[in-house]
C-alpha cells in the first residue's frame, strides 16, 4: 500500500492516488496528503486505478476527508474504481456524498 | 587480564576452577563472563552450558571464551555451547576493552527490551481485564432482548461488542418482533461506545410503539452528534408483523439481507438504500422501507460484512455469490445459521478472521399478544389517566409524517392499571388508525394484497399516496372512564374518506393476506360499531381490575 498525491499547478485540484489495499494502514499517509495544504484545494480527486480493495475504515477516512474539505460543500471525485470497490461504495450509498 | 579490567574501572571476581566459576556466577551475578576452555576440573564448554541452561531466564549475561586454541572446530564449539564470542590468547588490552564495551552496549539493549516486554505484558493483561469488565457493563446495557426466542438462530462472537457488532431483538407491543443487526466501523472501545445509545434507543422506543422510521431517525441524530466523523454504523432493522404476516425492513450500509421462502424457494434480496447511520445530517436523513410478505414459511437472514469478507489462504473473499449459492442449496434447512458459519470457517481454513462473524436468522414469530409485557422499571402514578378524554385531529401532511400511536399509548398507560393491557391496546389503536388512514383517507383496497407481488404493490401505493397527501383528516377521540370493577376505553376514529364496506371486508378477510385486523379488533373489544358508512369506527375496550383479569 502506498499513497501518492499531486497538486495541479494552480493549486486548485489535488489528486490522491492509492496503491494496493486501501485500509487502516493507509490512515496516516492519507491524512498527510491533504491535511497540511493551505488553502484546502477546491477540488479533490481520489484516483483508485491501482487500488485493489477498500474496507470500512477507508470509508471512514473518506468521510474525514469530506469533512475537512467542507462537508456538504466539498467537491470530491472518486475515479477509476474497480467493480469490488464500486460495490462497497454502493452498499454504503457513498454516491450521495461523492462523485463516483 | 584482571589488571586490564580493573584498570578500566570494572570489579573482577576470579575463579580457579570450573566448579568455582559456576558457584561464583550464581552467588555474585556478574555482568560479563570470561572463560578459559582448559581448566583443572570441568572445562569451559561445560561451565558455559551449565550457566546458560540455568541462569539466564531473566537476564542475558554474555560469555566470552579466552582461548589459545586455533582450530576452527574448537572455536565454533564455543558458540555452540552457549558462548557469545571468543578472544584468542595472548590477550590484547585494546581488544579486551573493545569487547567489554561492545557487550555492555548489547546488554543494555537486552535490558531495555526486557523492561519493555514486561511493560507490554502488564498493559496487555490490564487491557484484557478492562475489556472483560467493560463487556459485562455493555451486556447489561446493550442486552440482547429476546434473541433467545425459538424463531431465532444467531451467531455472534463473545467479544463481538469490541468488533463493533451489535444484535438486538425485542417483542413489539403489537405482538410482533423487531430485530436489528448493527456494525460499527472500527474496533475496540470506540466501536463499543456507540452501542450504548443505539441499544437504549432501540429498546426504549420499541417498547413505546414507535415505528422503524422514527427509531432510525432518532438513532441517526444521536449517532451523528456523538460519533466522530469516520466512525459510523451500518444497520439492518426489521419488524415482523405476525398478524399481517409481513416484514418491514430497512438496510443502511449493510450487505444485502435475504428473505427466503422455504416452500417456493424464492429469495428476495434487501439491498442497502441509504448511507450508514451517523453519516448523514438529521435534516437529510430519510428512511425508505421495504415491505414484504412474511409467513410461517419465510425466513430472514442478515449478516455483517465479516461473513462476506472472510478470506481463505489464497486471499479470496467468501463473497455474496458463494453465500447465495449456499443458501439456495440449503434453503429448507431449519438452522442455516450454524451450517453457514461452519461453511465459512471451512472456507477460510487457517486464516484468522479476527472473530467477527455475525449472522442472524429469524423465522416467523409466535403472535404473543396474550402475554403482557410488564415493565418492572416503569414507575407510574396509580390511576393516572383513568378518567380522561383525549382527542387529536391529523390533517394532510401530518398524516404522512407523524405517527400518533406512541403518543396515545403513552398517555393511556399513565394509568398504571393498564400496564398488563399494553399489547392489546396498542393493537386496537394501530389497527383502527391504519384502517382510517389506509382504507379511509387513502382509499386503498386491501384486496390488492392477494399475493406477494400485490402485497408489495399495496405498500408502494400507500407511501406514494401519503407523500402526495394534501387534504384528508383523521380524528381520534379516546375516552377513558372508571367503572366499579375496572374501566372502559371508548375509541372513536373518524376519517374524511369515502367510507368502507366492512361486512364485505370481514367476509373476505380470511381468504387473503389482508383483513385480519378487523376480526382481531372485534375479538379484543367488547363492541365495535361501524357508523356513517364506515367513516366512523367506535370500539369499546373493557378492562377489569387485576384480581378479575384472566
Amino acid at each position: 500500500m502506498s499513497v501518492g498525491s499531486s497538486l495541479s499547478p494552480d493549486g486548485k485540484v489535488l489528486t490522491i492516488s492509492i496503491n494496493g489495499r486501501f485500509d487502516f494502514s493507509a490512515h496516516q499517509a492519507f491524512r498527510d496528503s491533504y491535511e497540511k495544504l493551505i488553502p484546502t484545494p477546491s477540488e479533490i480527486v481520489i484516483d483508485m486505478v491501482d487500488t485493489t480493495y477498500l474496507d470500512s475504515s477507508a470509508l471512514g477516512m473518506l468521510l474525514l476527508l469530506r469533512d475537512h474539505a467542507g462537508g456538504d460543500t466539498s467537491n470530491i471525485e472518486l475515479k477509476n474504481c474497480n467493480e469490488d470497490i464500486k460495490k462497497i461504495l454502493t452498499i454504503s450509498n457513498f454516491e450521495q456524498l461523492f462523485k463516483i | 587480564m584482571s589488571r586490564v579490567l580493573e584498570a578500566e574501572g570494572h570489579h573482577v571476581i576470579q575463579a580457579e576452577t570450573g566448579t568455582q566459576a559456576i558457584d561464583y556466577y550464581f552467588e555474585q551475578s556478574p555482568s560479563l563472563v570470561f572463560l578459559d576452555i582448559l581448566m583443572p576440573d570441568i572445562d569451559g564448554y561445560d561451565v558455559a552450558s551449565a550457566i546458560k541452561k540455568k541462569g539466564q531466564e531473566s537476564r542475558w549475561i554474555p560469555i566470552i571464551f579466552l582461548t589459545s586454541l586455533t582450530d576452527a572446530y574448537d572455536l565454533a564449539k564455543c558458540i555452540e555451547v552457549g558462548g557469545d564470542d571468543f578472544v584468542s590468547k595472548p590477550i590484547n588490552r585494546i581488544i579486551i576493552k573493545a569487547k567489554v564495551d561492545a557487550f555492555a552496549r548489547i546488554s543494555r539493549l537486552y535490558e531495555t527490551i526486557e523492561t519493555q516486554k514486561t511493560e507490554i505484558q502488564y498493559h496487555n493483561e490490564h487491557l484484557i481485564q478492562e475489556q472483560e469488565a467493560a463487556k459485562k457493563i455493555f451486556n447489561n446495557i446493550a442486552h440482547r432482548g429476546c434473541l433467545a426466542a425459538q424463531n431465532i438462530n444467531y451467531h455472534l462472537s463473545p467479544m463481538s461488542i469490541f468488533n463493533g457488532d451489535l444484535m438486538l431483538a425485542a417483542e413489539t407491543p403489537m405482538g410482533g418482533m423487531r430485530l436489528m443487526l448493527a456494525d460499527f466501523t472500527g474496533h475496540g472501545l470506540p466501536a463499543a461506545i456507540g452501542a450504548m445509545p443505539t441499544s437504549e434507543i432501540f429498546y426504549g422506543m420499541t417498547r413505546k410503539g414507535f415505528a422503524i422510521a422514527d427509531v432510525m431517525t432518532e438513532m441517526n441524530s444521536r449517532l451523528y452528534s456523538v460519533l466522530p466523523r469516520g466512525i459510523f454504523c451500518c444497520v439492518i432493522i426489521a419488524d415482523i408483523d405476525a398478524l399481517e404476516e409481513r416484514i418491514t425492513i430497512w438496510n443502511a450500509g449493510a450487505p444485502q439481507a435475504y428473505i427466503l421462502n422455504q416452500e417456493s424457494g424464492e429469495i428476495d434480496l434487501v439491498h442497502s438504500n441509504h448511507l450508514p447511520l451517523g453519516v448523514q445530517t438529521p435534516e437529510r436523513f430519510k428512511v425508505e422501507l421495504k415491505v414484504l410478505n412474511f409467513s410461517a414459511s419465510h425466513k430472514l437472514l442478515a449478516i455483517t460484512d465479516g461473513i462476506v469478507e472472510s478470506v481463505n489462504t489464497e486471499s479470496e473473499m467468501y463473497g455474496e455469490e458463494r453465500m447465495l449459492d449456499f443458501i439456495r442449496a440449503n434453503i429448507k434447512s431449519d438452522n442455516l445459521c450454524d451450517s453457514l458459519v461452519e461453511q465459512v470457517v471451512e472456507f477460510t481454513g487457517d486464516v484468522d478472521q479476527g472473530d467477527d462473524l455475525s449472522l442472524l436468522e429469524v423465522g416467523f414469530p409466535h403472535h404473543h399478544l396474550d402475554k403482557s409485557i410488564v415493565d418492572a422499571e416503569e414507575v407510574k402514578a396509580q390511576t393516572g389517566t383513568l378518567d380522561s378524554n383525549l382527542s387529536l385531529s391529523l390533517r394532510g401532511k401530518s398524516l404522512g409524517k407523524f405517527d400518533p400511536i406512541p403518543l396515545f399509548l403513552q398517555t393511556l398507560l399513565e394509568c398504571r392499571e393498564l400496564t398488563p393491557h399494553r399489547s392489546r391496546i396498542f393493537t386496537v389503536l394501530s389497527e383502527l388508525y391504519n384502517n382510517a388512514l389506509e382504507h379511509g383517507v387513502l382509499g386503498l383496497d386491501s384486496a390488492i394484497k392477494h399475493d406477494s407481488e400485490g402485497f408489495a404493490n399495496y405498500y408502494h401505493q400507500r407511501s406514494d399516496k401519503l407523500a402526495n397527501l394534501k387534504d384528508g383528516q383523521v380524528t381520534v377521540q379516546i375516552d377513558h372512564r372508571p367503572l366499579n370493577d375496572g374501566g372502559e376505553i371508548v375509541f372513536d376514529f373518524i376519517d374524511s374518506g369515502e367510507g368502507f364496506d366492512f361486512e364485505k371486508a370481514i367476509a373476505r378477510g380470511s381468504q387473503t393476506y389482508s383483513g385480519r385486523g378487523i376480526p382481531l379488533i372485534i375479538n379484543l373489544c367488547e363492541s365495535v360499531d361501524f357508523l356513517e358508512d364506515g367513516r366512523h369506527v367506535r370500539a369499546v375496550y373493557r378492562w377489569y381490575d387485576e384480581q378479575d383479569a384472566e
